[in-house]
């Protein structure tokens, strides 16, 4: 082997199309709009009431807040991949903007005014013009005077879109921002509009009751309550909302939990004291020593409610869902007056049948979920429960052997397993 | 393509050996019970395969004679009010005679059997012409294609089940702008909300009729109507207006939901449209049609179930207890009356056992039912 060698330098410049490739990263709606909404949080002017006003259409995403804007040098830094100041805030990676918007559209502008200044700055970004015609080290940047130094905010309009609009997902885009921003909404004076409707905080709908604890270990203190919920939309959407003296810390925070909790997951209101917080009043100092005890201790106090359900039957998915209730064993061939039969089914109740028949309508509609023993996902029961938007899972081959009347499951109809509750 | 086709044609044309979902065990006992079903399944697979308007007629007339048997045998059942065995194996054959021509055919045969199998298998071969597969990877056209099947498997028919929803919406829209009718609904609501049925049922039922001896008939679906009228009860109208209240925002979204299907339906078959041959596209809009009026057929068959099924299990009920006092050591289980036939039979006397095994060859005939 030769041991001459030569050393060169070569142009490792990224390729353009880097830009959009970074969007390429399996987002859904809602995640890439929450990026957003989580910078316009960042930017808060605190004491004064952030409203994030969202418009959407099936041609335009557009974003405005009221938040504190960015000064030229952000604004420019911006539009820099990779490129970020913030520490444990939301948005600390310097990649939502550019990953959410070029995930979402093929064109996006941004429009920003600081507090106090008289300029507003734009930013305008198209694949197609990026490609042609753009240069990493020289991009347009607009500067527009005359605007009046009360004002400030950013907006953010996507157009050119790469996602579908319909009814369906707006309705779970406001579902999903209702949990995740939840918390701010009703603890730092945030509130979300989508489309002029004000967006409200949705609660995780708790199995069983909340369970209060109190915890002291020297000079830490940590109060508050925990309870099951069921997996969401969002696996992450799990844990503890942390406050300090009242005043809201961190959300989703998995301290003291394991990272995967399968289908049921453990979630609470904790309030910490004994801790310290970083100077953003946004986290906890996880590196003190403090922040350690408060996870070890935690940990010792949860590990023993971790959930872990037992899976019982498996089938095929037919219609998607997650969901708790009591077994109500329906005999597909009905034998006495058929509304007296289907008035046993409560609210609720997930049915269990051999196979489902027309005139289990009246149960279907006020059920939780379906399971049958017979069918695949194309069987009566999987298109009306898909039709209804109930969870189902059907060819369990023998759900009505093996449950019980009253027996309360979880059938997660996304994977096709049941699990006891 | 098209001589593989035929030749796969042939084969589903057949009398299937097997049936998915054959619960009760019919595809052992009626071609053995009534032999001439073969050939009477046969001749309507060849006649309907590919013509989904006539397979509608086709399920339309056999639910009118299932009406129409069903009415006649529990008329003769009634009038006789005979209790003996031999009487009521002679029902309960001449039912099973109904319900396989007449029910079975369309509801399983056809609809679960290989003629269903091979619609499902076009409309996904097609559903995948529907998505453009450049840049995409591997698991995200497969769930694309999965959306497509679904949508396209689901059809725009609104089942029984949605139409009664969607008449919901007409309804309470109209109930709505008359200010008597917004405080029955408000009561009404009220009650449902106590899940309470056996006390406030027959309050709420009372209220109802305020609005029912009101209100323009037109303003219900016609099938609900009609089930009113052949179960003799207004519980089918009860209960819509019961699920209209009670789902009134529900309902609303499904209407949007059901628009939006129809419309993503529309764009998936333009979209296929420009990527294949004519006869193509001429095999999935048949596909389609078939593979929604197979779907439609189980609904419209269904109905009969209120009214057959409690009148077969008393009947059944009563083969059950005279054979417990034979001491014979039957017991019955809460299956269908397929099934059960195979479980009273063991235990019925000699001579009885003859006759219900005795295969009837005879063609099916509604006037001889």
């Amino acid at each position: 082997m030769s041991k001459k060698e030569t050393k060169k330098f070569i142009d490792i410049t990224p390729h353009k199309s880097l830009m959009f490739k970074v969007g390429q990263t399996g987002y859904s709606l809602q995640e890439a709009i929450s990026e957003l909404i989580d910078n316009s949080i960042d930017a808060k002017i605190s004491g004064k009431k952030l409203v994030v006003d969202i418009k959407i259409s099936s041609d335009s995403i557009k974003i405005t807040d009221n938040g504190t804007g960015m000064s030229e040098k952000d604004t420019a830094n911006a539009i820099r991949l990779g490129f970020s100041k913030k520490k444990k805030q939301l948005g600390e990676f310097g990649l939502g903007l550019k990953t959410a918007s070029t995930f979402l559209g093929k064109r996006f502008t941004l429009i920003t005014s600081p507090r106090g200044e008289k300029n507003e700055y734009v930013i305008t970004y198209s694949e197609d013009d990026w490609i042609k015609n753009g240069s990493w080290n020289c991009y347009p940047f607009v500067i527009r005077h005359g605007i009046k130094s009360s004002f400030s905010g950013t907006t953010i309009i996507i157009e050119n879109l790469n996602v579908k609009i319909d009814n369906k997902i707006l309705s779970t885009l406001k579902e999903e921002l209702g949990v995740r921003f939840g918390p701010f909404m009703e603890n730092e004076n945030i509130e979300i509009i989508v489309n002029d409707k004000k967006s409200v905080s949705i609660e995780p709908k708790i199995l069983g009751k909340r369970n209060k604890f109190k915890i002291t270990k020297g000079k830490i203190k940590i109060s508050g309550w925990w309870a099951y919920q069921l997996r969401g939309l969002n696996k992450n959407y799990f844990g503890f909302n942390t406050f300090r003296r009242g005043r809201l810390v961190t959300t989703f925070d998995k301290i003291g939990l394991s990272p995967n909790q399968g289908i049921k997951q453990i979630i609470g209101k904790i309030e910490i004291e004994g801790v310290p917080i970083a100077h953003d009043k946004k986290s906890w100092q996880n590196g003190s020593p403090e922040y350690k005890i408060m996870e070890q201790v935690l940990r010792s106090h949860f590990i023993n409610f971790e959930p872990k359900p037992k899976k019982i039957l498996s089938g095929y998915p037919a219609s998607s869902g997650i969901v708790e209730g009591a077994v109500k064993i329906v005999g597909m061939f009905m034998r006495d007056d058929i509304e007296k039969e289907m008035n046993k089914v409560k609210r609720g109740d997930i049915i269990v049948t051999e196979m489902t028949r027309p005139h289990f309508l009246l149960a279907i509609r006020r059920s939780g979920g379906i399971v049958t023993d017979l069918g695949g996902t194309l069987c009566h029961a999987a298109i009306v429960a898909r039709e209804f938007n109930i969870p189902a899972i059907v060819g369990t081959k023998q759900a009505t052997q093996v449950l019980k009347d009253g027996q309360r499951i979880i059938i997660d109809a996304n994977e096709g397993n049941i699990y006891e509750a | 393509m098209k001589e593989i086709f035929m030749k796969h044609k042939k084969e589903i044309l057949k009398f299937p050996r097997f049936l998915p979902n054959d619960l009760e065990g019919f595809m052992d006992f009626y071609p053995g019970k009534f032999p001439e079903i073969i050939s009477f399944y046969e001749k309507c697979a060849k006649k309907y395969f590919e013509n989904p308007k006539d397979f509608k007629i086709l399920t339309k007339d056999s639910y009118k004679d299932l009406v129409i048997g069903v009415e006649k045998i529990k008329k003769d059942y009634n009038k006789e009010n005979n209790n003996d065995l031999d009487f009521l194996l002679l029902i309960d054959s001449r039912l099973h005679k109904l319900y396989a021509f007449r029910f079975w055919v369309v509801n399983y045969l056809f609809a679960d059997g290989p003629i269903h199998e091979h619609y499902v298998d076009r409309i996904k071969f097609y559903s995948r012409l529907a998505i453009d597969a450049q840049e995409l990877d591997i698991q995200d056209y497969e769930k694309k294609v999965l959306k497509v099947e679904r949508n396209l498997l689901q059809s725009d028919y609104a089942d029984l089940y949605l139409r009664f929803a969607l008449n919901g919406v007409t309804l309470m829209r109209f109930l709505r702008k008359d200010k008597k009718f917004l405080g029955i609904i408000k009561e009404v609501k009220l009650l449902v909300e106590k899940e309470n049925p056996k006390k406030n049922n027959p309050l709420i039922y009372k209220k109802l009729d305020t609005i029912i001896n009101k209100i323009d008939k037109s303003l219900f679906d016609k099938e609900l109507l009609i089930q009113s009228e052949f179960r003799k009860t207004k519980l089918p109208i009860y209960n819509m207006i019961i699920h209209s209240i009670e789902f009134e925002e529900e309902n609303k979204k499904l209407q949007e939901r059901q628009d939006e299907l129809k419309k993503e339906i529309t764009n998936i078959l333009n979209f296929i449209k420009e990527k294949c041959s004519k006869e193509e596209f001429r095999e999935l809009e048949i596909s389609y049609k078939m593979a929604s009026i197979l779907a439609e057929s189980k609904d419209i068959m269904g109905n009969i179930d209120q009214e057959l099924l409690p009148f077969w299990f008393e009947v059944l009920e009563k083969i059950a207890k005279i054979l417990e006092n034979m001491n014979t050591g039957y017991k019955q289980r809460p299956i269908g009356p397929g099934a059960l036939f195979y479980s009273f039979s063991w235990y019925l006397p000699d001579e009885y056992k003859a006759k219900i095994f005795t295969p009837d060859n005879k063609p099916f005939d509604i006037s001889e039912i």
